[in-house]
């Protein structure tokens, strides 16, 4: 009994998890509405929430990474291979966003010449990575749904 | 020890992947495309500035962000909705 206490606690929390996600995800990347100063520490913030993000699912990507060779559902397969590119175009976004910072890290006093090149990939691959974003959660739609009635109609 | 097994391995491997990941990309910037993106970025000004100063100004960046939400996420997950719905259909 405690154990099932303790999944669906820890769903909850996915939940919520998951939606100060989108909500983090959708303001970074409104940066011609925060401005670039609020753009920059938003997206320091998020990488927080997201690393918490990828170790709560930390037991789906060993037990689907563990059959990397073997036969899976299609599904699951789609969704291995698009969480992983989503993860490499993260790191890559997270990345070239670091080396471009122009309010954040100096105010750290953290200075780095920015490169235009990273610039132009920063910009590029944010876009790319928000069409990404867009079909993860399509993926995971019904998990959302299901237990947004669950725990916060519900609830309420 | 679960916390060690269950978390901050975990975290440990997403952050040396991430790592190798990093180590990789830094090759990018020294690649022949590189220099072209390089110059063409060189004469773009950056898109972003600073955050809207008056009302009306709010107003076209909140429009210009919805659009682009609109468009970069709702519509591939519109689209992929649509899909799933379609072949997952019994």
């Amino acid at each position: 009994m405690q154990n099932t206490n303790q999944k669906f606690s820890l769903t909850q929390f996915k939940l919520f998890l998951d939606l100060a996600v989108l909500a983090l995800f959708i303001i970074v990347n409104i940066p011609q509405l925060t401005g670039l100063t609020g753009h920059e520490w938003v997206s320091f913030v998020f990488v927080a929430p997201f690393l918490v993000h990828l170790i709560l699912n930390w037991k789906w990507v060993i037990s689907v990474f563990s059959r990397l060779f073997k036969k899976l559902p299609g599904e699951t397969r789609f969704n291995q291979i698009w969480d992983t590119l989503l993860f490499i175009m993260m790191t890559l976004v997270i990345f070239s966003g670091t080396v471009v910072s122009e309010a954040a890290l100096p105010a750290l006093g953290i200075h780095i010449e920015i490169d235009p090149f990273w610039r132009s990939v920063h910009t590029g691959m944010a876009n790319l990575l928000m069409l990404m974003f867009g079909i993860h959660l399509t993926l995971h739609w019904k998990w959302i749904t299901t237990n947004f009635r669950h725990y916060v109609l519900k609830a309420a | 020890m679960n916390i060690i097994k269950e978390y901050i391995l975990p975290a440990l491997v997403f952050i040396l992947i991430a790592a190798i990941i990093i180590f990789g990309l830094q090759f990018m910037d020294q690649t022949t495309w590189a220099v072209g993106v390089r110059e063409t970025a060189a004469n773009t000004p950056p898109e972003i500035g600073s955050a809207p100063a008056t009302f009306v100004e709010f107003l076209t960046s909140l429009a210009i962000s919805t659009v682009r939400m609109t468009l970069l996420i709702g519509l591939p997950f519109a689209i992929t909705s649509t899909i799933l719905k379609r072949t997952q259909r019994p």
